[in-house]
């Protein structure tokens, strides 16, 4: 179960607000770089790195940083209980803050 | 949430709004669906697409060894089975309706159409047989109905290919000149395309040479796509030569590099294809070369055919971060090859009735024009709007920009009634239903062949469409080609039994019985101890 899975297939609100701002354009196969989001320095340790197919994309998404990471690729454990994730402001900054009349 | 306050409150019609999509490609499928994000119900959209498949470069310019890439169109089939979605494609916007019609009919247009224009380079040779652009080679390795006709050499001379550019379009375009046929006809490449790569291999394409004019760090590719040319076949052997490799690491090179994780991570695939270098004249495999800092300065050609190039000695200039390349005066690279695939980039296209300043579309954050003189809103989304670059992802912010300012501009005005007659007149659109059909014929009869999917490529026959690999249109009838023919154009007839002859007009006349003649001209009996022409 990953992140992504929860985001398009999870119930609840939790789900439902991830749905919002996290995109699936490939159906979770590394294809694209939509998912990408940014983890808190411990989980992103705890996780364990990304392989070198994950870091091709990671590469190629909005202002990749040191703790990016795929959606689709996050596998949910109770590791990772209480982890932060922050969406990229490419992912979700276009569309509810217009700076215009 | 900010919510969007409009700059004067109108009182809102009952009425829904009628928004008109012109493209459907990612650009028009990630507008609709911000649109529908935004407005719910109270929208309808009516995309249009002049050939009668959608999704665009997802269809025709992703390369088919990559098919996962395309999964996308998942998503865009859930936009288009939405009830306020209507699909209507073999309607080409800008002839029949104009894009006048549209904006006089619809609340708002936003055109999403791309980019199919190619870019010169502006060197001697270049109109040379032999020297294609990638926009259209790979629409024509990909099924595309326009280019199915793209006039190729059928033999490579030299036994290479030179492909220039250094983006993902050029990696792919190398890749697929080498890798094995039979890898290739198990995608859905166009069967045509596999059979003639096959050819060319077969009569001794050897080496794919892919020619950038500045280095390594600056190079467009990505490290997937550089990844996959060590790993695409057993077949091919990717090299490039380390002491090129070592030129681009000039300081201000080194300065970019020491910046950019790509970049750094992309050394290590360079080196093991430099480590490739020195098996380069004895292996048996195909190569892929990679030139840096090279620059074309002349189509070699004989007869108007391709046969050489010539590549100056590039070297780089500026302060990093915008480094430009710079001719030398050091000796030029002759290569002798027989094709020659320009991958640098493509432009836009105009269409009737599309405002363009320098070959762009001006807009403030997608916008171009506002709703004025009962005329709808005039729009733009994905690459017409942002120029030619960028995956499928790129489209995603911009189609949210377009869409957002769209939303935010309707809510000035009230809606027009419905465009519902104009689209039942419409002539024989093509419905996403129809598509559904179309796909599935696509998949069962490339399963047949072995292939992922067969693609339709040409074929409307009095508004049918049908398959150009395997069936013909004769004055409006679909048949097959393995078991008829066509005679002039009218005739339908049995290939088996029967044959054409054009002399004195095309007549269908019987093996055994008769023969078609040139003296006298036509159908003549055959007489049994004459002669089989009755003369």
């Amino acid at each position: 179960m990953s992140l992504k899975d929860i985001a398009e297939y999870g119930s609840g609100e939790g789900a439902s607000l991830l749905k919002e701002y996290i995109e699936c354009a490939c159906s979770g196969v590394m294809a694209c770089s939509t998912c990408h989001v940014y983890l808190d320095a411990s989980s992103f340790k705890a996780l364990g790195p990304a392989d070198e197919a994950e870091e091709d994309m990671i590469e190629l998404a909005f202002e990749p940083a040191e703790t990016s990471r795929l959606g689709c690729q996050l596998r949910l454990s109770s590791q990772l209980e209480g982890m932060t994730v922050t969406i990229p402001g490419g992912a979700n900054n276009m569309f509810d803050h217009i700076p215009f009349e | 949430m900010p919510s969007l306050k409009p700059a004067r409150l109108l009182t809102r019609s009952a009425r829904d709004y009628h928004v008109a999509v012109v493209g459907s490609g990612p650009a028009g499928f990630y507008t609709s669906k911000y649109l529908f994000k935004k407005a719910g119900d109270t929208l309808k959209i009516d995309m249009f697409e002049r050939l009668p498949t959608p999704f665009g470069l997802v269809r025709f310019g992703v390369a088919p060894d990559h098919p996962e890439v395309k999964n996308v169109i998942n998503d865009f089939g859930v936009i288009a089975r939405m009830p306020s979605f209507r699909y209507f494609g073999n309607i080409e916007v800008g002839s029949q309706p104009s894009l006048e019609d549209l904006r006089k009919l619809y609340d708002a247009v936003v055109l999403c159409t791309g980019a199919s224009g190619e870019r010169l380079l502006g060197i001697a040779g270049e109109e040379s047989f032999g020297v294609v652009g990638a926009p259209a080679f790979v629409k024509w390795y990909n099924g595309h109905p326009d280019y199915q006709d793209l006039k190729l050499p059928s033999t490579v001379h030299g036994e290479s290919a030179v492909v220039l550019g250094q983006g993902n379009v050029a990696l792919d375009v190398a890749r697929l000149l080498v890798r094995p046929p039979r890898d290739l006809d198990a995608t859905d490449m166009e069967r045509a395309a596999v059979n003639t790569i096959a050819s060319w291999q077969k009569s001794g394409l050897r080496t794919v040479h892919i020619v950038g004019r500045r280095g390594f760090v600056q190079a467009a590719f990505t490290n997937a796509e550089l990844r996959e040319l060590l790993t695409c076949s057993d077949e091919v052997l990717p090299v490039v030569d380390p002491e090129e490799l070592a030129l681009c690491r000039n300081e201000a090179s080194e300065e970019e590099l020491s910046k950019s994780r790509m970049k750094k991570r992309s050394v290590d695939i360079l080196d093991k294809m430099a480590a490739n270098f020195a098996e380069m004249g004895s292996t048996s495999k195909r190569i892929l070369r990679v030139h840096f800092l090279r620059s074309p300065q002349e189509v070699l050609s004989e007869d108007g055919g391709v046969r050489g190039i010539r590549l100056g000695r590039m070297k780089l200039q500026g302060e990093p971060g915008r480094q430009v390349a710079a001719p030398t005066e050091e000796a030029a690279l002759e290569i002798s090859c027989g094709l020659v695939v320009r991958s640098v980039g493509f432009d836009i296209t105009p269409f009737n009735g599309l405002p363009l300043k320098s070959n762009r579309v001006p807009h403030t954050q997608g916008c171009v024009e506002t709703s004025s003189d009962g005329l709808g809103g005039l729009y733009v989304s994905g690459w017409l709007k942002r120029g030619p670059q960028g995956i499928i992802a790129s489209n995603i912010g911009d189609a949210q920009e377009t869409a957002a300012r769209l939303w935010n501009d309707l809510q000035h005005q009230s809606a027009k009634s419905s465009p519902d007659s104009f689209v039942s007149s419409l002539p024989r659109p093509v419905s996403f239903e129809d598509w559904k059909k179309l796909e599935a014929e696509e998949h069962r009869s490339g399963h047949e062949m072995g292939k992922a999917a067969a693609k339709f490529t040409r074929g409307c026959c009095e508004g049918v469409i049908f398959k150009a690999q395997t069936e013909g249109c004769c004055q409006g009838r679909i048949y097959t080609r393995a078991a008829q023919s066509c005679c002039g154009g009218r005739s339908l007839y049995d290939s088996e039994t029967h044959g054409c002859c054009l002399e004195n007009g095309a007549q269908v006349y019987r093996y055994g019985s008769y023969n078609c003649c040139r003296r006298p001209k036509g159908i003549c009996r055959i007489r049994p101890g004459k002669a089989t022409c009755c003369s």
